[in-house]
């Protein structure tokens, strides 16, 4: 079967690379590309896709608020993440959604290359493999949901704003920042940017 | 005359001299004690209003101490920002600038004649966004130090905004947005030229991100005490509060995000801390789906 590939990425300039990098390498022609989560969800809607190359950080939210939907709506998709975001942080949480594909955007050429093969040959994973999330990091042990309220937090916005963003209620979001406060070992949203950028977490 | 000797007795009793007296030591005493308390008193207020002087002192320090820090946590704020603009919006792009360009060398028998030229407008596209952040992030770093300020000088603001229109001509060329320079041929203005470049610039750049089509206009008006120029544009327009979250002075500055556009906040951050170093101002008209007007204030003192 010839993989159907849909790119999701905020980038015009790396959805291109990706695309050439399928077509000219691995001789994959059928990619289509995205650049924010609604147009992700309409596409995913009008066509069969085999495989979505996702980045967290889309231009209209980030794609974690919409990945739990994806995988009951197309739960065949293989989706493979492949983000600037630490992938310690990152790779972590997605695994509680069975997404053990990641790829940092920092990876070398090569790697990439060999990474992108393997996910549109649908050569086997070793899931215990891909579990090497390292402890040392502060933010490895928050779950999703704080990333998500993480993301926005660092991003500027205050606890009314990321209530109505996410659909949340101000205190669960309240709760969660404080969960995250506490995981992160900060006290305030300024040392939370710091070791942010030191973990390669913030944008 | 007994009686003379028993008042005398009662008045002298022992015909003790006077300084022996009890009435003159009572005295003696008193005066001493009260011109001790004067001293003492005395001495005390001199010393309240010297502890006064250090107490304001001593505030006047910790206040502006407490502004240095201010500033340098807000640099170290903004700092932490351009990190992350680096790796993702500098970084990244150029990777992939490099890898599709490769692709091309490499791989062209391989490429649909359609993809090259997708590719191709891609990396044109890429290459001179990277500039632009770059110069910008230059500007910034340019001004931090205060010290830096630059001399006033006669220039002529009609030229300097064709030359800015130029910079942006294909940027807004694809999207068929008109650039109108209203401003008099040869209007020429004695203002500090490099700040007053950076903002129009970052302003039009702005303006162009937030609009699908239409006109983009630069006016200029003198009054009494200075120059107010004005940039238009029929853009997206801006809420309530993304104008508060512009003016107010936060620490963080969270990128616009306008129907799914983004950008990265450094423009306005730029545009204030010129304004400041020019002692200039600005304001902020909008309404969603309208335009956005902003008028800047130069004063000419």
């Amino acid at each position: 079967m010839t993989p159907c590939i849909l790119i999701a990425d905020d980038h015009s300039m790396i959805r291109k690379g990706i695309k050439l990098i399928l077509q000219t390498q691995l001789g994959a022609t059928d990619v289509s590309e995205v650049s924010n989560c609604s147009g992700l969800m309409n596409e995913l809607l009008k066509k069969k896709y085999t495989h979505l190359i996702l980045d967290i950080i889309l231009s209209d939210g980030t794609s974690l608020e919409v990945i739990p939907n994806i995988i009951k709506l197309y739960p065949d998709l293989k989706i493979m993440v492949f983000s600037m975001l630490n992938a310690e942080v990152y790779g972590e949480a997605l695994k509680q959604y069975n997404i053990h594909r990641y790829l940092q955007k920092t990876t070398k050429e090569e790697d990439t290359i060999k990474f992108l093969r393997d996910f549109i040959t649908d050569k086997e994973i070793n899931i215990a493999d891909s579990n090497q999330g390292s402890k040392s990091n502060p933010f490895s042990s928050l779950s999703a949901r704080e990333l998500e309220v993480l993301h926005y937090m660092l991003s500027g916005n205050r606890t009314k704003d990321i209530a109505t963003i996410l659909n949340l209620r101000m205190t669960t979001v309240s709760t969660l920042k404080n969960r995250i406060f506490e995981k992160t070992q900060t006290s305030n949203l300024k040392e939370l940017i710091q070791i942010a950028s030191l973990y390669n977490v913030n944008y | 005359m007994s009686l003379f000797v028993a008042l005398n007795y009662m008045i002298y009793p022992l015909n003790i001299p006077f300084y022996k007296d009890w009435p003159f030591i009572s005295i003696l005493i008193i005066v001493g004690v009260l011109s001790l308390t004067v001293i003492i008193y005395y001495r005390a207020k001199r010393f309240l209003i010297r502890q006064a002087i250090l107490k304001a002192l001593v505030e006047r320090k910790t206040k502006e101490i407490r502004k240095k820090n201010e500033e340098l946590e807000k640099n170290d704020l903004i700092k932490t920002r351009l990190i992350s603009i680096i790796s993702h919006d500098i970084i990244t792009p150029l990777r992939f600038l490099h890898i599709s360009g490769k692709s091309l060398v490499e791989g062209r028998e391989k490429t649909s004649e359609e993809l090259q030229q997708e590719t191709l407008v891609e990396i044109v596209n890429t290459s001179r966004e990277l500039e632009m952040l770059t110069t910008n992030i230059l500007n910034w770093i340019k001004y931090q130090n205060e010290n830096r300020k630059p001399a006033k000088e006669s220039f002529d603001l009609h030229e300097m905004v064709t030359h800015v229109f130029g910079i942006v001509s294909g940027l807004a060329r694809q999207k068929n947005i008109i650039l109108t320079n209203a401003i008099p041929v040869s209007f020429c203005i004695y203002q500090y030229i490099e700040p007053i470049k950076i903002i129009i610039y970052n302003l039009v750049v702005n303006a162009i991100n937030f609009m699908d089509k239409g006109h983009i206009t630069i006016e200029i008006k003198r009054l009494k005490n200075g120059l107010v120029i004005e940039v238009k544009d029929e853009g997206f327009g801006m809420t309530k509060d993304q104008i508060s979250n512009i003016m107010g002075d936060q620490f963080i500055v969270s990128s616009a995000n306008i129907d799914g556009k983004k950008g990265n906040g450094l423009g306005y951050l730029i545009i204030k801390d010129l304004l400041k170093l020019v002692e200039g101002g600005f304001s902020i008209k909008s309404a969603k789906n309208k335009g956005t007007s902003i008028k800047l204030f130069f004063p000419n003192t």
